[in-house]
């Protein structure tokens, strides 16, 4: 059964220490910046795994392989880090994502703080409202670089959400559902 | 070279045959056992696919640059393909605040936008409300005397998303 190879080892031991100092490096990061720099942190972070992966998987291939160069060795490179940009989007989308923009997430943890955890609806509304929702969000996106401001008007600057959004609508042709929402 | 193209073609055939069986409303969109099944189906695909090939190509594995066994980051490549599949899907449920926020801006004639005209776009009905039947549904809080109340489950989330935001020293989210 085709199952494993020495290329496999190059490839995942790189990718397996890349991600281990990516999380490493941004739950450090994370403790010692504050809000702000959130999103910089995390990229900077995913970076220096990247480094990280294109070195282990150069020593670990040498040793595997007995050589450094050709198309195999670029190929296992590039897979290697096609997998590590997936495993960094995953983590932000499933684990990161989820504490910082998950707005049930935010309802649980408002009724958490509440005594012992119950609250009529416009004690929850009181703590976290759309008007609440709609300010952090302009102050991630604008901190993010999504946004900017121009003549007190919000524009946007960068377009990675809204191709994102072009992502999505795609997505929901193709599921047949764009008649909804 | 061969086993990597075979589960990029798995992943694109995951991602079709699940819109096919939606459009043909064989299965729901987020039915997560289906999808899982569906994602497994074509993992095994994928693995009878690259034994027939070693089997019936004897040089695999060896200098070939086309045969190069990438097997086991092959099939950790369709796994995670399937996973951004997923959580694309998982986004369809509900409208992002920060995507409507974008979309917003870009639809506007002037591609600018005031807060005031966000504002009349944000509703606690969407937002709030909303959020919070989908709570009670999923059972992680339940409505007792105009009071709603974390379940045992819900508490748990809770509680975990606290001590990973203490970990990386952030506030609430949301």
């Amino acid at each position: 059964m085709a199952f494993w190879s020495s290329l496999d080892s190059a490839v995942l031991a790189a990718d397996a220490a890349g991600y281990l100092f990516f999380l490493a490096a941004h739950v450090f990061g994370l403790r010692r910046t504050g809000h702000d720099r959130t999103a910089r942190v995390i990229l900077l972070s995913l970076a220096a795994g990247a480094i990280i992966v294109a070195a282990v998987y150069t020593v670990v291939f040498r040793r595997a392989a007995g050589e450094n160069g050709g198309l195999v060795f670029l190929t296992g490179l590039s897979l290697a880090g096609i997998l590590y940009g997936f495993l960094g989007f995953h983590y932000v989308a499933w684990i990161f994502g989820m504490g910082e923009a998950a707005v049930r997430i935010r309802l649980l943890r408002s009724l958490e703080a509440h005594p012992e955890g119950r609250a009529t609806l416009e004690e929850i509304k009181r703590d976290y409202n759309a008007e609440n929702v709609l300010k952090i969000r302009l102050e991630r996106l604008t901190g993010s670089g999504h946004l900017g401001m121009s003549g007190g008007r919000y524009v946007v600057r960068s377009r990675v959400v809204l191709l994102q959004a072009a992502v999505t609508q795609w997505l929901k042709k193709g599921l047949g559902l764009d008649g909804e929402n | 070279m061969i086993f990597i193209l075979y589960s990029c073609g798995m992943i694109f055939a995951l991602i079709f045959s699940h819109m096919l069986f939606c459009r043909l409303r064989w299965m729901a969109p987020f039915d997560l056992v289906k999808f899982l099944s569906l994602c497994f189906f074509w993992l095994v695909a994928d693995a009878a696919l690259s034994q027939w090939t070693v089997s019936r190509l004897p040089a695999a594995g060896s200098e070939s640059f086309f045969l190069a066994p990438f097997w086991m980051s092959s099939y950790m490549l369709y796994f995670l393909g399937s996973l951004w599949y997923l959580a694309q899907c998982t986004a369809l449920q509900v409208q992002s605040p920060s995507m409507l926020i974008m979309q917003r801006i870009e639809r506007h004639p002037e591609k600018a936008v005031t807060y005031e005209e966000l504002r009349r776009v944000f509703r606690d009905e969407e937002f709030i409300d909303a959020r919070i039947c989908d709570l009670v549904q999923h059972g992680h809080i339940v409505l007792e005397n105009r009071h709603y109340a974390l379940t045992a489950r819900g508490r748990k989330i809770a509680a975990a998303v606290r001590t990973y935001r203490n970990l990386i020293r952030r506030g609430m989210g949301g």
